[in-house]
C-alpha cells in the first residue's frame, strides 16, 4: 500500500466513523441530576401519562394541541405538548413524566 | 454521445466526493426534521424520533468537518485548502469575471468556489457548536450538558435564534452555491455537478 493509498484508507475510515460515533452519542443517557427523594423501585402509578399531561397543558393554555411527545427538559424526562392557543401564540409545555411538575413553558 | 471519458481525468477523489455527497444528505435530513418552515410536516411526525433523527445528522456533520479540515491538509493536490483558498482581492477579480462571463476555467474549485467552500464550512462549524450548545443547555444532553444545565431560559432562547439563524444562512449560501454551480457549469460548456459524482473533468 502506497502512502496516497494510505491516506484514502484513512480518510473512509474516519468517515465511517462519524457515523459509528454518531449512534453511540445518540444514544446517551441525559445528565439527569440524581433524584432528591430515594426512589427504591418506585411504583408504576407514580408519575403522568401522556393524556394526563395534555389534560394539564389545556387547562394552563387553551386551543388546539398539534403534539404531544416524549421529550427530554433540562435533563428530566417530560411530556412536550405542543398548543396552537386561543390567545394566538404557540405554547410548548413540559411536564415531568414521573413527578407530573411542570418543567417549562414557552411561548413562539 | 460522444465519447465521454477519453479526454477526462480525475479531480475530486473520493473522499471528496463521499464527503460532500454525505455532507448534503446530513443537512438535508438535519433541517427537515427541526427547521422551522417544515414545522407542519413535523407535527405529523413522532417528534422524539425526529429529534434523534436531527441529533443524529448533527452529529454527522460534525464528524464531516473535523474530516474535511484534516483532508484539506492531507488530501490530494484539488482537496487541499492551499489550492484554492484565494485572497478577497483575488476571489473579488475573479468574481468580476464570472459576472462579465470572462472569468477563466479552473480544473480545481476557482477562487470564487473556494471563498464559498471556507464560508460554508465556518457557517457549518458555527450552526453544529450553536446545536451543541443548545442540547446541552436546553435538553440537558449531549457532551456539554455539564456545563449548561443551568442556563436561563431567556439564555436558551437566544442560543436558539443563534442556532437557527445560522442554518438559515448555511442554508442560503447552499443557493449561493447552487447557483454558482449552475453559472459556471454554463460558461464553461461542462457539468459541474455530474463532476462531483464521478470525479472526473475534462483535461
Amino acid at each position: 500500500m502506497n502512502p496516497r493509498q494510505l491516506i484514502n484508507a484513512v480518510a473512509l475510515a474516519m468517515i465511517a466513523t462519524t457515523t459509528t460515533t454518531t449512534a453511540i452519542a445518540a444514544g446517551e443517557a441525559p445528565a439527569t441530576p440524581p433524584p432528591a427523594t430515594p426512589t427504591k423501585a418506585a411504583p408504576a402509578q407514580a408519575g403522568i401519562t401522556k393524556e394526563q399531561a395534555i389534560q394539564m397543558a389545556l387547562k394552563a393554555h387553551p386551543g388546539e394541541v398539534t403534539k404531544a411527545y416524549e421529550d427530554t427538559k433540562k435533563g428530566k424526562k417530560t411530556w412536550e405538548v405542543k398548543i396552537k392557543g386561543n390567545d394566538g401564540k404557540k405554547w410548548e409545555v413540559y411536564y415531568d413524566i414521573k413527578t407530573g411538575e411542570l418543567v417549562a413553558e414557552e411561548a413562539d | 454521445m460522444t465519447n465521454p471519458d477519453a479526454n477526462e481525468i480525475p479531480v475530486w477523489d473520493p473522499p471528496v466526493r463521499l464527503f460532500h455527497w454525505t455532507l448534503v444528505i446530513a443537512f438535508t435530513l438535519a433541517y427537515l426534521s427541526q427547521g422551522e418552515p417544515f414545522e407542519e410536516l413535523q407535527d405529523r411526525l413522532d417528534g422524539e424520533w425526529l429529534q434523534t433523527l436531527h441529533v443524529w445528522a448533527g452529529y454527522t456533520v460534525a464528524g464531516l468537518l473535523l474530516f474535511r479540515l484534516f483532508w484539506g491538509f492531507a488530501g490530494p493536490r484539488h482537496a487541499r485548502f492551499a489550492d484554492f483558498v484565494r485572497g478577497p482581492r483575488e476571489t473579488l477579480c475573479y468574481v468580476k469575471g464570472v459576472l462579465t462571463l470572462r472569468a477563466p476555467r479552473h480544473l480545481g474549485h476557482n477562487p470564487a468556489g473556494g471563498a464559498m467552500i471556507v464560508i460554508l464550512l465556518l457557517s457549518l462549524s458555527g450552526t453544529v457548536v450553536a446545536g451543541l450548545v443548545l442540547y446541552g443547555a436546553d435538553k440537558g444532553l449531549g457532551p456539554l450538558a455539564g456545563l449548561l444545565l443551568d442556563s436561563s431560559e431567556a439564555t436558551i432562547h437566544s442560543i436558539k435564534e443563534v442556532h437557527e439563524f445560522l442554518a438559515n444562512f448555511t442554508l442560503l449560501l447552499v443557493v449561493g452555491h447552487l447557483v454558482g454551480v449552475i453559472w459556471e457549469s454554463l460558461l464553461h460548456r461542462e457539468n459541474l455537478a455530474r463532476a462531483m459524482i464521478t470525479g472526473r473533468k475534462r483535461a
